[in-house]
């Protein structure tokens, strides 16, 4: 079995070292008006370049583009909606950060927009990237509802959009693409409501492979159901859930799983032998499955960690899977 | 009646923040940087005696951040890189390498140097142990309730050395209670080892920004005697469920957005505190910004200031012509 080694989806976009706040300056003199928006996205062209290099020096085999131009994982796909506003700060689960809520004021018609995000990605990588989508029932979660309609009807509403820019981004040549729906785990009774959801998306998943992303919160109870869920991989956040781990081993699963067991929230090293321990115990169970790859990966994105921790936590992967290999 | 109040950081002038630039490489000393922060305490101590602020801050013109101002003075930090906020604010995020450890006041000679330019009592402020546990990282402690807990025995200690300097008003800021619900206890906890059995009347700035009825009514168990609740950001529309809740403490109401730029119309503003008034009683309620001016210009916080303060008044007249 192929163990991938992943990025989850954010990376830091500001660091201490020399340059490392050109981006976060950049974008204040474009709010400002100092810079036009084309200098903007120059220098956010550029530092995309970098940490792209940065994940496959540590050895990140799919990389992502840090999502550093997302405003946060809210506004940003909601903002090219027509239909939809962008209201006040809400805060994101459990992390010290803020995001924007969307609030509907019409019908939501459009796509996210992130394609165009996604080539410049590709044009500077050397190793494979995953694009990353806010998941409809997420965006619909955080949503302001003002026109008429209501929870599901707007998640519905929103995989129409979503089924419009997997279209774009198979087009721009995207293979792996991650969907995230942390909020599923806050509301596991909604399971029916996001398999809709999905089931609707995919309709135009062509031969795009896609991996739904949970995390912020305990899958252990929902791990069956996820299962089930109309995509092609399962990433699960097993820092959150300490006893997911023996359920995977338990139950196992049929197909490829994104296994967060890096943690993407502290900074503390995660312990090589530990991690590689249930690393190795889970790729035996899957092995025996027919399973023919997993992903490891941090537990959610990284932009929660300092840029330099974040790299330390890419690098440490390698070491995990060497250790898997080995015994 | 209404008493005015701030929830605590202002803008930092432009002045200081280029001080404080000059600081951090080298160029000027930490007394000069001193004397910078003592003028913006100051200007922010005057703005609050004009436009009449029953509870005035001292504006925070000391802290980098509300957290990071704490690990800097602490045993058992180091301040790590930078983390992101929201859009384009960051901060040091900093990381609990040890055991925490109050080294002595923090905040007391800024609130004596505060309370000295004002007759109106000072509010004391710090950021308490749970949020600072959720808002560092933790490489020492085996878990986040010890985290919490050593913390809260810490700042036990800055609001002894508060009341010791005669501040009667403390606010103990814990925005991170409202996010996770299944600790609502070790928040509480914290809360009661911090300020319990101690003689001042206690505020903390708790539900901003997050889901508030995940933590209701349970949260209504931490030990102090007014809850600084953030409104205009969010429409109001917590408001008429506290009292489904059984709310039962005096509450500092949110009614200018702390992030935008926007200044709201003074009807507006005052419409906001009529409405609390007809859900609350009036003697319970100290209209305020939904949080901290840090993030606003000097102009920007003035005029949400002066909004909140002429709105205040127009409805205290109003109340009072009733009687």
């Amino acid at each position: 079995m192929r163990v991938v080694l992943a990025n989850h989806s954010s990376y830091p976009r500001v660091s201490s070292r020399d340059n490392g706040t050109r981006l976060r300056r950049a974008y204040a003199n474009r709010e400002t008006g100092k810079i036009t928006d084309t200098d903007y996205a120059e220098v956010a062209r550029d530092y995309t370049g970098e940490i792209i290099a940065e994940q496959q020096d540590a050895g990140v085999e799919l990389v992502t583009d840090g999502m550093v131009t997302w405003n946060d994982l809210m506004s940003r796909p909601a903002s090219r909606l027509a239909g939809v506003e962008i209201d006040g700060l809400v805060r994101f689960f459990d992390t010290n950060t803020y995001v924007r809520q969307p609030e509907v004021v019409g019908g939501v018609e459009g796509s996210f927009g992130l394609a165009d995000d996604y080539a410049i990605a590709t044009d500077v990588a050397t190793a494979e990237v995953k694009a990353i989508l806010t998941g409809p029932y997420t965006l619909a979660r955080h949503s302001i509802i003002k026109s008429n309609g209501d929870l599901s009807s707007l998640a519905l509403a929103y995989a129409d959009a979503l089924r419009n820019e997997l279209v774009a981004l198979e087009k721009a040549g995207a293979r792996v693409v991650q969907i995230d729906e942390p909020s599923l785990l806050k509301f596991p009774d909604d399971g029916e409501l996001v398999r809709n959801v999905l089931e609707r998306a995919m309709e135009s998943k062509g031969n795009l492979f896609i991996s739904l992303a949970t995390y912020f919160g305990d899958a252990t109870m929902m791990y069956g159901e996820l299962l089930k869920m109309p995509v092609d991989m399962i990433a699960l956040d097993l820092v959150y859930g300490p006893r997911l781990a023996e359920t995977i081993i338990h139950e196992g699963a049929d197909k490829p799983l994104a296994l967060g067991l890096i943690d993407g929230r502290n900074t503390k090293p995660d312990d090589t032998q530990a991690v590689a321990g249930t690393l190795g115990r889970i790729v035996d169970v899957l092995d025996a499955r027919g399973v023919p790859e997993v992903h490891l990966q941090p537990s959610c994105g990284l932009e929660f960690l300092p840029r330099d921790r974040a790299k330390r936590k890419l690098e440490r992967m390698r070491e995990i899977r060497d250790a898997v290999t080995k015994t | 009646m209404l008493p005015i109040t701030a929830v605590g950081s202002f803008a930092k002038p432009q002045e200081l923040t280029k001080a404080r630039a000059r600081f951090v490489k080298g160029d000027i000393t930490q007394d000069e940087l001193r004397k910078h922060q003592e003028e913006a305490t100051a200007m922010w101590m005057g703005f609050q005696n004009e436009i009449g602020v029953d509870v005035p801050v001292d504006g925070e013109m000391y802290r980098t951040d509300m957290v990071e101002f704490f690990a800097e003075n602490m045993d058992g930090f180091e301040i790590g890189d930078w983390v992101r906020s929201y859009g384009n604010r960051y901060y040091h995020k900093p990381i609990i390498t040890g055991e925490v450890r109050w080294r002595g006041p923090m905040t007391v000679d800024w609130w004596r140097y505060a309370q000295s330019l004002t007759e109106k009592p000072v509010k004391g402020m710090f950021t308490g142990g749970y949020t600072v546990m959720d808002w560092t990282f933790n490489e020492h402690y085996p878990d986040r309730k010890a985290t919490a807990l050593a913390l809260a025995h810490e700042f036990r200690k800055e609001v002894e050395a508060l009341v010791d300097a005669g501040c009667k008003i403390i606010q103990v800021d814990e925005p991170a209670v409202s996010v996770r619900a299944d600790e609502i206890d070790i928040a509480i906890e914290a809360m009661r080892i911090t300020c319990e059995g101690i003689d001042a009347y206690f505020i903390t700035h708790a539900l901003e920004y997050g889901y508030p009825q995940a933590v209701f009514p349970d949260v209504l168990d931490l030990a102090v005697d007014n809850f600084d609740m953030e409104f205009a950001n969010s429409d109001f529309v917590f408001l008429e469920r506290l009292k489904d809740f059984g709310f039962d403490k005096d509450l500092s109401l949110g009614v200018v957005d702390a992030h935008t730029h926007e200044i709201e119309p003074l009807e507006e503003v005052e419409g906001r505190i009529r409405r609390a008034i007809e859900i609350l009683p009036a003697d319970t309620i100290w209209p305020d910004p939904d949080c901290g001016l840090k993030t606003r210009t000097v102009e920007e916080s003035m005029a949400k200031m002066r909004v909140i303060a002429e709105a205040t008044k127009r409805v205290r007249a109003e109340l009072s012509s009733r009687v």
